[in-house]
């Protein structure tokens, strides 16, 4: 699994950061970080529903 | 027209749709040259931010830019405007005076405020469509402030719910009676007036408005037919319409009743593929609804953007998405999918906070409008697609 975000897209105001700490990060610049970007396949309900979540739809899995 | 045949692809618009055009081209693989023409002399940037986070003051100018590297560069001719073309000889002309042949011309132009017939210019009224004019407002606001907000759109609503709190009044006018209908329905229409109202907007809705300046310009009055408003400023956003105007009368591309540029499934204005149009000046074929829509909203401007460097350069398949579009007002989050077309029947789910509404006209399930409720998008997502099959 591999996760993609459109930057452009983001807005980040850390809904996935909620659900996945572990993958995403909004930091203090105010950008969105995306920590792990391959997750193991233990983790895809988990960024499922980060892809979700998101408000913009900014994530996707490829 | 083949991707190798074109040595030059002209892009006229240098934000969302013109620039995300012009990096898609170049991942792709797309060898001739690139020129982005703006008029606006900022760094291609996103407009979401400006009527909310700008305007809250919770973040800067430059994290508006649009982001993402390019491995070979395109040029970015920046505060040049596209004046006319000559369709036949494939010239743009400029501002600058530095006129530009091509081979491919992606019409990238978006859209600009429709001025209310009737509403005089004044330095208390105001326009809201660019960085500039958001840094503008953000900088004007005072605590003392009472500000009226002519149209209750997406982004008039906005306005409003980033500035109530901020200044003293936040009035906002609209002609129809429970405005954004169109668009959300009316059980969510109704529950964002009762919200704007809950959170201390005046609303003024259904009512035509005359505003008049008072002799000394120290303030605007604005006049419903029941009850009159002074204010110190007026922002008005009562809609777009389509930069065509450049194009000339009688360049002989179609536009549609909006005044948008009329595209096929991948962006073609003319029969021979050299001119395209993407993003809000569009209006584009969707082989989901069998006809053309005019949408004005970030991810179509994304998507067709990337639909139409796929079809030049014919690395990938055209992907066809449903219509989707976010707002964000008082903390809420709105999303729509799909279209809400006229006289539709609502469906309206409610659990918890969240309420979806679905739109159906006749069997079909054409769009859906979501409050707080994302997290069941994709699955909205899939019966619309299956329905529209
Ligand atoms: C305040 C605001 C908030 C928004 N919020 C949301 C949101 O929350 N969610 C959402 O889905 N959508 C939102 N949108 C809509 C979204 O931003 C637009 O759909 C998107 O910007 C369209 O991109 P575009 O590139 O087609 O047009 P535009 O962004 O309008 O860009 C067109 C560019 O072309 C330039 N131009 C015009 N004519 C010429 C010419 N003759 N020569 C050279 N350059 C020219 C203009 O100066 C402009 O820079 C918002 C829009 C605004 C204004
Ligand atoms: S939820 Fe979406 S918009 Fe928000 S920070 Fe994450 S990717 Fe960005």
């Amino acid at each position: 699994m591999k996760i993609e975000v459109d930057f452009d897209k983001c807005q980040s105001n850390a809904v996935c950061m909620q659900i996945a700490p572990s993958i995403f990060e909004v930091r203090e610049d105010g950008f969105l970080y995306i920590l792990n970007e391959s997750p193991d396949n233990s983790m895809r309900s988990i960024v499922e529903k980060a892809v979700a979540s998101c408000p913009t739809q900014a994530i996707k899995i490829v | 027209m083949t991707q190798s045949s074109i040595e030059r692809c002209v892009i006229v618009g240098a934000s969302l749709a013109g620039f995300r055009s012009a990096r898609e081209l170049r991942r792709l693989g797309f060898k001739g040259e690139i020129v982005l023409i703006g008029e606006e002399h900022h760094h291609p940037y996103q407009r979401p931010p400006l009527s909310k986070q700008i305007l809250k003051g919770t973040t800067s100018k430059e994290r508006v830019y649009l982001r993402g590297t390019v491995e070979e560069p395109f040029s970015l001719r920046l505060g040049v405007t596209a004046t006319s073309i000559d369709q036949n000889n494939r010239v743009v002309f400029t501002s600058d005076h530095e006129d530009l042949s091509y081979d491919a011309l992606i019409v990238a132009t978006g859209a600009t405020p429709i001025t209310p017939p009737g509403l005089a210019p004044s330095t208390r009224v105001m326009y809201f469509r660019t960085l500039d004019d958001a840094v503008k407002l953000r900088a004007s606001i005072s605590s003392s402030m009472r500000i009226g907000i002519l149209g209750a759109g997406f982004i008039g609503s906005e306005i409003a719910s980033s500035l109530v709190g901020q200044v003293s009044d936040v009035v906002l006018f609209d002609a129809s009676p429970t405005p954004m209908a169109q668009a959300l329905g009316t059980h969510l229409a109704k529950k964002l007036s009762d919200l704007h109202r809950k959170m201390g907007v005046k609303t003024c809705f259904g009512e035509p408005i005359g505003v008049v300046e008072t002799d000394a310009g120290s303030t605007l009055i604005a006049n419903g037919s029941s009850k009159s408003y002074e204010l110190d400023l007026l922002v008005v956003g009562v809609g777009v319409r389509p930069a065509t105007n450049w194009l000339g009368q009688d360049s002989g591309f179609q536009l549609g009743r909006e005044g948008a540029l009329l595209a096929d499934s991948c962006g073609r204005i003319d029969e021979e593929g050299v001119h395209f149009a993407v993003g809000d000046v569009a209006s584009w074929y969707s082989p989901h609804y069998k006809k053309n829509l005019h949408i004005e909203h970030f991810e179509s401007a994304v998507n067709q953007a990337l639909n139409v460097a796929r079809y030049i350069t014919n690395a990938e398949q055209v992907v066809h998405e449903l219509p989707f579009a976010w707002t964000e007002q008082h903390g809420h989050l709105i999303q729509t999918i799909g279209v809400r077309t006229e006289g539709s029947e609502e469906e309206v789910i409610t659990k918890d906070a969240q309420t979806v509404v679905y739109f159906h006209d006749g069997l079909r399930l054409t769009g859906a409008a979501l409050f707080d409720g994302s997290e069941h998008l994709p699955e909205i997502k899939s019966r619309i697609t299956n329905s529209l099959e």
